[in-house]
């Protein structure tokens, strides 16, 4: 099990997703991905694709305007 | 057997005949139905309204879809790439000096007022780090956009393929109405 880490800071929508969804096809089953955003959106769209393309939210919290979550790639 | 068993046999038989022919039928609509592709027909060229329907195809790529963007009227002047006026008719010329050239020309569908209210769009755009058209579509490129330009507009504006980005796909309304019968979603844009 690997442990990835993404900076999306400063980019805005679709453009956090499109980086996580590239990021994760070269990823594992299993391995873990930590995200930092601050688009406005990040905390909505997060759920949403994950409940879309299958792949699993272990945290999300939020500080200050920074929103850190935790992604398990479970396909 | 009497005369009631025949007829409820034959009717057995009827409903089992149905049947067979209903989940022929089934099977076959499944397979033309893709539960998985997402066309977008694009027939404005602009800023705004291409940025909404990239945008789009970009999200719904990373949620699994295959996605096409079909290009026509104003959409196809976000494809090209520069423009040629040799072996073009004088209203052809005019037609293209007039045509912005690439997605950095594009306009905003509203305020665009000579230019001014699409500069300050611009300025806006690049305060909130969002990313530009071009920057945009090149982005939906890579992941495996499928773009398509309309032949008969082209045709009408007098463009030719050389004019055009590389790596899309040309056709007509049959080639788009293909991709729509098998799409679960259709954006017109």
């Amino acid at each position: 099990m690997k442990q990835e880490f993404l900076d999306c800071k400063g980019m805005r929508c679709p453009m956090p997703i499109v980086e996580i969804f590239k990021r994760m096809k070269g990823m594992n089953v299993g391995d873990i991905l930590t995200v930092e955003a601050d688009d406005m959106a990040f905390s909505a769209d997060i759920r949403a694709w994950c409940e879309q393309a299958g792949q699993k939210i272990i945290e999300l919290s939020c500080e200050g305007t920074v929103k850190k979550v935790v992604l398990e790639k479970t396909k | 057997m009497t005369n009631n068993d025949v007829t409820s046999t034959n009717k057995i038989m009827q409903l089992a005949e149905r049947v067979d022919v209903l989940e022929k039928e089934v099977k076959n609509l499944n397979e033309r139905l893709n539960k998985n592709k997402f066309t977008i027909l694009l027939m404005s060229g602009d800023l705004d309204k291409a940025l909404v329907a990239f945008i789009v195809a970009a999200g719904a790529i990373t949620m699994g879809y295959q996605v096409t963007v079909y290009c026509t009227y104003w959409g196809l002047n976000l494809l090209k790439r520069k423009t040629i006026f040799k072996d073009t008719t004088i209203l052809e010329k005019m037609a293209k000096v007039m045509m912005p050239k690439g997605p950095d020309q594009a306009s905003l569908s509203r305020m665009h007022m000579f230019g001014m209210g699409t500069k300050f769009f611009k300025v806006l755009m690049k305060k909130n780090h969002v990313v530009t058209l071009a920057d945009l579509i090149e982005t939906t490129r890579m992941l495996g956009v499928k773009l398509y330009a309309c032949e008969m507009t082209m045709g009408i504006m007098g463009m030719s393929r050389d004019e055009l980005i590389e790596n899309i796909e040309y056709g007509g309304v049959e080639t788009y109405l293909k991709e729509v019968v098998g799409s679960e979603i259709n954006f017109i844009v």
